[in-house]
C-alpha cells in the first residue's frame, strides 16, 4: 500500500475565549472573575490526502479552515484526533516536519522584511540546507515563472502586494517541499497575477509531485489548479470528492434568463411544466431552472418563444461559486 | 544541529541593523549624553573628597564608563518574541526548521556584535579621551573581563526571552518589561556600584542573578572584585546562565503546546 502524504483521523480543535462584558465597566470585571467560552473551530475531520494531490480546501469565513491548516502545519496543537504528514507528527516532531513543507500564509510575510529577496533566498537556503546547485538551478526556474528578475534587489517592504506574492510563493517552494499550505494565496490580487500564480502551482506541484493544500474564496483557483475540492462547514467536512465529479453532479443544471415586451405576461408552456422550475422572478425578467438532460436548451427556448413575447434571452451555465453552493443548500437545486 | 544556518542568521541580522542608520546616530548621542552626564555628576560628589567608600574619582569614572557600555547589551531577544506572539508572525517561525530560541538568539549574537564595533568602540575611544578610563591592572584582570562580559551578555539576552516567553501567557508583556527594565538598571549596579548600596540591600543582590548582568565583569575590570574572588564570581555567572538557558527552554517547550494564533 502506497503511503499517503496526509492522514488525518477525527481532529478536533477548540479555543478558549475570554469574555467580557462591554465598556470599562466590563474591562475591570474581567480583572477580577473570567469567564471563558470554548468555541470549537474543527470538530472532527477526517482525511486522506495522497502524494500528488491538489486539494481546494473551502468554506465560508470561520468554518475552521485555517484552523485545520495550522494544525496540519505543526503550528497548533490538535486537541484530540491525529495528524500525520508523511509518518511525522507535525506537532511533536514540528522541526523535522519544517523541512519537509512550505506555505504561504495570505496576510503573513515570511520572507525576512528588511532585507532585499535576493537575500531572504539565500537566508533561506542556509536555512533548508539546500544545497547550493539545487538551489540555483530552482531559483532560476522561479525567476523565469513567476518574472521575478526585477524584484530580486528589493527590499521586501518596498513591493506591492502582487509582488510580494510572487516571491512569498517562490520561497514556500525554494526548498522542493513534498507538501506546501497555501491560504489565501491570491488574496486581493489582479487577474494577470492570479493567473500567473495559478500556473506556477500547477508546474511546480507538476514537476515535482508536490502535494498541494489550497484555502481560498476565489472559485477560479480551485477550477485551475486542484483535483479535488473539500468544503468545510462549522468545523466539519460537508463535501469531498474529485472536482470532476462534482462538476458532473451539477452539470445539467442550467438557467433561462428571459426578458419579455413591456406589457405581456408570462405563460409557461403546457408542454413544458413539470420539466423546468421558476426562480425568483421580476416583472419583466423570468428565471427558469431546469435540467439539460431532461430538455435541450433549444426545445426550451423554442417553446417558450411560441407563446410569448420574448425580447431577451440567455442560457446560464452554473459557474463553479454556484456548484458550491449549492453544496451548502441542496434543496435549492433540486 | 547544524551551526551553518545560524551563522547565515547573525549575519543576515548585522547588515539589516546596518540599514537603519537614523537610528544609528540617534543611539549614539543618546549614550554620548549619559557618559556626559555621569561624568559632571561624579565630579560634582567629589568636589571636596578624594574617594567614596574607598573608591576613587578615577576608579569611579571607569566604572561609570564601562557599565554604560554594558548597559547598551542588555535584552532584545525578547521583545522581538513578545512581538512575534501579540501579532501573529509566531505562526510563520513555528513553520521554520529551526528552534525557534536559538534563531532569536542567532540573530540577537548578530546585533550586538554590530554594536560592539558600530557602537561601543567609537564611544569607548570618546570616553577614553575625554573623560578618562583606568587602564586594566593586570593581563589576568583583562582576560577575566572578557569571559565575564561575554557571560553577562548572554545573561542578559536569557533573562529577556523569558519575559518574552511569558507572553505566550499574557499576550501584552509591556507592563513585564517596564518592571524588568526597572529592576535591572537598578540591582545590577548599572547606575552606580553596588558596594554604595547599604548592606541588606547587597546581600539580597548576592542570591540574585542582576548582579551578574553589569556589576561583576565591571568592579572585576575596576578592581572592585578582588583577584582571589574573580573566578568564584565567573562561575556563579556561569551558573545563571545556565539556570537561566535550561529555565528558558523548557518554559518555551510548555508554551509551544498552547499557542493560539490570533488573527487567521
Amino acid at each position: 500500500m502506497s503511503q499517503s502524504a496526509i492522514e488525518v483521523h477525527d481532529l478536533v480543535k477548540h479555543y478558549q475565549i475570554l469574555e467580557r462584558d462591554a465598556g470599562l465597566k466590563g474591562a475591570i470585571k474581567a480583572l477580577f472573575s473570567r469567564k471563558y467560552r470554548i468555541k470549537e473551530a474543527v470538530k472532527g475531520i477526517d482525511l486522506s490526502i495522497a502524494p500528488g494531490e491538489r486539494v481546494g480546501y473551502i468554506g465560508f469565513n470561520g468554518a475552521g479552515k485555517s484552523t485545520t491548516i495550522k494544525m496540519l502545519a505543526g503550528v497548533l496543537r490538535p486537541d484530540a484526533g491525529s495528524v500525520r504528514v508523511f509518518g511525522i507528527d507535525p506537532h511533536e516532531d514540528r522541526i523535522q516536519n519544517a523541512r519537509q513543507i512550505g506555505a504561504v500564509f495570505g496576510q503573513r510575510t515570511q520572507l525576512f522584511w528588511d532585507i532585499p529577496v535576493r537575500e531572504s533566498f539565500d537566508l533561506l537556503r542556509e536555512i533548508y540546507e539546500v544545497p547550493r546547485s539545487e538551489f540555483d538551478e530552482t531559483v532560476a526556474w522561479f525567476i523565469e515563472q513567476l518574472q521575478l528578475e526585477l524584484l530580486l534587489d528589493v527590499p521586501v517592504r518596498q513591493l506591492s502586494l502582487g509582488q510580494k506574492m510572487r516571491c512569498e510563493l517562490a520561497a514556500a517552494f525554494l526548498h522542493r517541499p513534498r507538501v506546501v499550505y497555501l491560504d489565501e494565496p491570491t488574496i486581493g490580487l489582479d487577474i494577470d497575477i492570479k493567473e500567473t500564480i495559478r500556473a506556477f502551482i500547477r508546474e511546480i506541484s507538476d514537476a515535482w509531485g508536490t502535494t498541494v493544500i489550497l484555502t481560498t474564496h476565489d472559485m477560479q483557483d480551485i477550477e485551475e489548479v486542484c483535483d479535488r475540492v473539500i468544503v468545510l462547514d462549522e468545523g466539519r467536512i460537508i463535501y469531498d470528492d474529485r472536482i470532476e465529479t462534482l462538476k458532473q453532479t451539477f452539470n445539467n443544471e442550467r438557467t433561462l434568463e428571459i426578458t419579455l415586451d413591456e406589457g405581456t405576461t408570462f405563460t409557461i408552456p403546457p408542454s413544458v411544466t413539470g420539466v423546468v422550475t421558476e426562480l425568483a422572478s421580476e416583472t419583466d425578467t423570468i428565471q427558469l431552472a431546469f435540467n439539460h438532460h431532461e430538455i435541450s436548451s433549444g426545445q426550451l427556448i423554442r417553446e417558450i418563444v411560441n407563446c410569448n413575447q420574448v425580447k431577451d434571452l440567455s442560457v446560464v451555465v452554473p459557474k463553479m461559486e454556484t456548484l458550491i453552493r449549492n453544496l451548502y443548500q441542496p434543496e435549492v437545486s433540486a | 544541529m547544524r551551526l551553518q544556518k545560524y551563522v547565515a542568521l547573525a549575519a543576515s541580522q548585522i547588515k539589516v541593523d546596518m540599514a537603519y542608520t537614523a537610528w544609528y546616530w540617534a543611539s549614539m548621542f543618546s549614550v554620548t549624553m549619559r557618559l556626559f552626564i555621569l561624568y559632571f555628576f561624579w565630579q560634582a560628589v567629589y568636589e571636596n573628597k578624594t574617594d567614596v567608600s574607598g573608591i576613587s574619582l578615577s576608579m569611579m569614572l571607569t566604572y561609570a564608563v564601562l557599565a554604560t557600555m554594558l548597559d547598551q547589551f542588555r535584552g532584545g531577544a525578547g521583545r522581538e518574541l513578545a512581538h512575534l506572539i501579540k501579532h501573529g508572525g509566531v505562526a510563520v517561525e513555528l513553520l521554520r526548521p529551526y528552534h525557534l530560541l536559538d534563531k532569536l538568539l542567532a540573530q540577537d549574537i548578530g546585533t550586538k556584535t554590530s554594536t560592539f564595533f558600530r557602537s561601543t568602540l567609537p564611544l569607548l575611544v570618546i570616553a577614553m579621551l575625554f573623560i578618562g578610563v583606568d587602564p586594566p591592572t593586570s593581563l589576568e584582570s583583562v582576560f577575566a573581563f572578557s569571559i565575564s562580559v561575554i557571560l553577562a551578555i548572554l545573561l542578559a539576552t536569557l533573562i529577556d526571552l523569558l519575559v518574552g516567553v511569558l507572553s505566550f501567557y499574557t499576550v501584552n508583556v509591556w507592563g513585564l518589561s517596564v518592571l524588568q527594565e526597572a529592576v535591572i538598571t537598578i540591582m545590577s549596579g548599572a547606575i552606580i556600584p553596588l558596594t554604595l548600596f547599604p548592606e541588606w540591600f547587597q546581600t539580597i543582590s548576592l542570591y540574585l542573578p542582576f548582579a551578574s548582568l553589569v556589576y561583576v565583569p565591571v568592579a572585576i575590570y575596576t578592581g572592585g572584585i578582588d583577584a582571589s574572588s574573580i573566578w568564584s564570581s565567573i562561575l556563579i555567572q556561569l551558573a545563571w546562565v545556565v539556570a537561566f538557558f535550561l529555565f528558558v527552554r523548557l518554559l518555551f517547550a510548555y508554551a509551544v503546546r498552547k499557542v493560539t494564533v490570533f488573527g487567521g
